[in-house]
């Protein structure tokens, strides 16, 4: 029945951890520089077993990348981060290096891991928001939460799991692509988390045969 | 006359308590993460102590955790279950199993802040008073939900649910009517609560039951 994975001895954890409060203040900067938007697509694709067709989200769900992994993308979104064209694609490529200079102190806790990290950002959800259960992209990555503003009313499904809640400078983690997961918000005040990819390769000190 | 509490004529399947252990053991930490072990923490603040019994939330408003209901020890009593008078989209089913323990005190309280529902009970001593209900007084008829009930807002005419059958259903209906379970009543036994909407309870066949 094992669904969460233990990352409590993965050491980017324990420096996320620390630095809690300026990766706050880090997605703070995001917000108020603009550089948050909606989730650009809210139909789930084809790769996403199934969830195929339907619906994503409902309400209000924002989001700020700061490293993208092409391959935890779909199609859709990818067109809609890069644009059509190759310029449109080096502008959003600059863009996320601006936004890796905001979040500098999250970067310096990224640095020794970089060769496993994929996507890296923030994820903000308003109450009366619904995330529909589902698989991620790709099955390569652990991904990594950690809560930043927390929100008893708002909680995270797992599998056929009960329903738990974030808290801050709390993390947990899951296989984005093999496990079907997703968020409801009940509650009153915004959720706002940090989400890391990181390579499964990365943990193989776990020594799992097969990841859950 | 309203119904205050019964004993349904149902027969009831005997429950291995090794297999509810395994269950216990599986799901120790899922329950701990989840947002349903608030009531284990909102009595060790109240208490000061340990909540005396293991405590699992196995179906929310209908929708199911663990698979329980295609694991071993439930699969026999999901017909059960499922023939109870309780809209489906607003059940919700609580496992309880208490090893045996010294004397402890429980208090008058009603399961999940709802004062009606049913319970299916494993392993009773048909010698001994399995539960005390008694009414709250009338200036605390008006409790918030989850309020504490001192033994001083009850009244003093208790009534003693004394089991006919070792594996039983009790209906407890009075809705003001707390309950506790009798600091000499701790051998090991099994408990699932399942509540929700009630659609009619006079299909149901009693073997005893009081009314006011």
């Amino acid at each position: 029945m094992k669904k969460y994975i233990d990352i409590s001895e993965f050491p980017l954890c324990l420096s996320l951890k620390e630095n809690y409060k300026q990766i706050r203040e880090e997605l703070c900067s995001l917000v108020e520089k603009k550089y948050i938007g909606k989730k650009p697509n809210n139909v789930m694709g084809e790769k996403q077993k199934r969830s195929n067709g339907k619906i994503l989200y409902s309400g209000q769900m924002q989001s700020s990348f700061t490293r993208i992994a092409d391959k935890s993308c779909s199609i859709t979104e990818l067109n809609a981060i890069y644009g059509p064209t190759s310029a449109s694609r080096a502008a959003s490529l600059e863009k996320l290096k601006i936004k890796q200079q905001i979040t500098v102190t999250l970067e310096k806790c990224l640095e020794p891991y970089l060769e496993y990290v994929g996507s890296v950002g923030f994820n903000i959800i308003d109450p009366g928001s619904f995330l529909n259960q589902h698989y991620g992209m790709c099955n390569d990555y652990v991904r990594i939460h950690m809560g930043i503003d927390c929100d008893p009313g708002a909680v995270f499904y797992l599998e056929n799991l009960p329903p738990r809640t974030w808290e801050p400078a709390k993390l947990f983690a899951f296989s984005d692509g093999e496990a079907f997961h997703g968020t409801e918000h009940a509650g009153t005040n915004p959720r706002s988390i940090l989400l890391v990819d990181i390579k499964k390769t990365a943990f193989s000190y776990l020594k799992e045969e097969k990841w859950p | 006359m309203a119904l205050i509490y019964g004993e349904l004529n149902v027969d009831v399947p005997n429950l291995p308590p090794t297999e509810i252990e395994h269950f216990i053991s599986d799901t120790k930490e899922f329950h701990e993460l989840s947002i349903y072990s608030k009531e284990e923490k909102v009595y060790f603040q109240r208490n000061n102590r340990d909540y005396p019994w293991d405590r699992r939330v196995l179906e929310f408003n209908g929708k199911e955790f663990y698979n329980y209901k295609s694991l071993n020890p439930f699969k026999k009593i999901k017909n059960l279950i499922e023939s109870l008078p309780i809209i489906k989209e607003s059940r919700y089913v609580t496992l309880l199993y208490q090893r045996e323990q010294s004397k402890y005190d429980f208090n008058f309280h009603f399961d999940n802040d709802d004062p009606c529902g049913f319970r299916i009970c494993f392993n009773l001593d048909i010698n001994k008073i399995f539960l005390e209900i008694a009414s709250l007084k009338h200036e605390f008829m008006d409790l918030p939900n989850g309020s504490k009930i001192e033994n001083n807002m009850v009244k003093e005419e208790i009534y003693d649910v004394i089991p006919k059958k070792t594996n039983t259903i009790f209906c407890i209906a009075g809705k003001k009517y707390p309950h506790r379970v009798p600091v000499n009543n701790s051998f090991q036994r099994v408990s699932i609560i399942v509540k929700g909407k009630i659609t009619t309870l006079e299909d149901l066949n009693f073997l005893t039951k009081i009314e006011e």
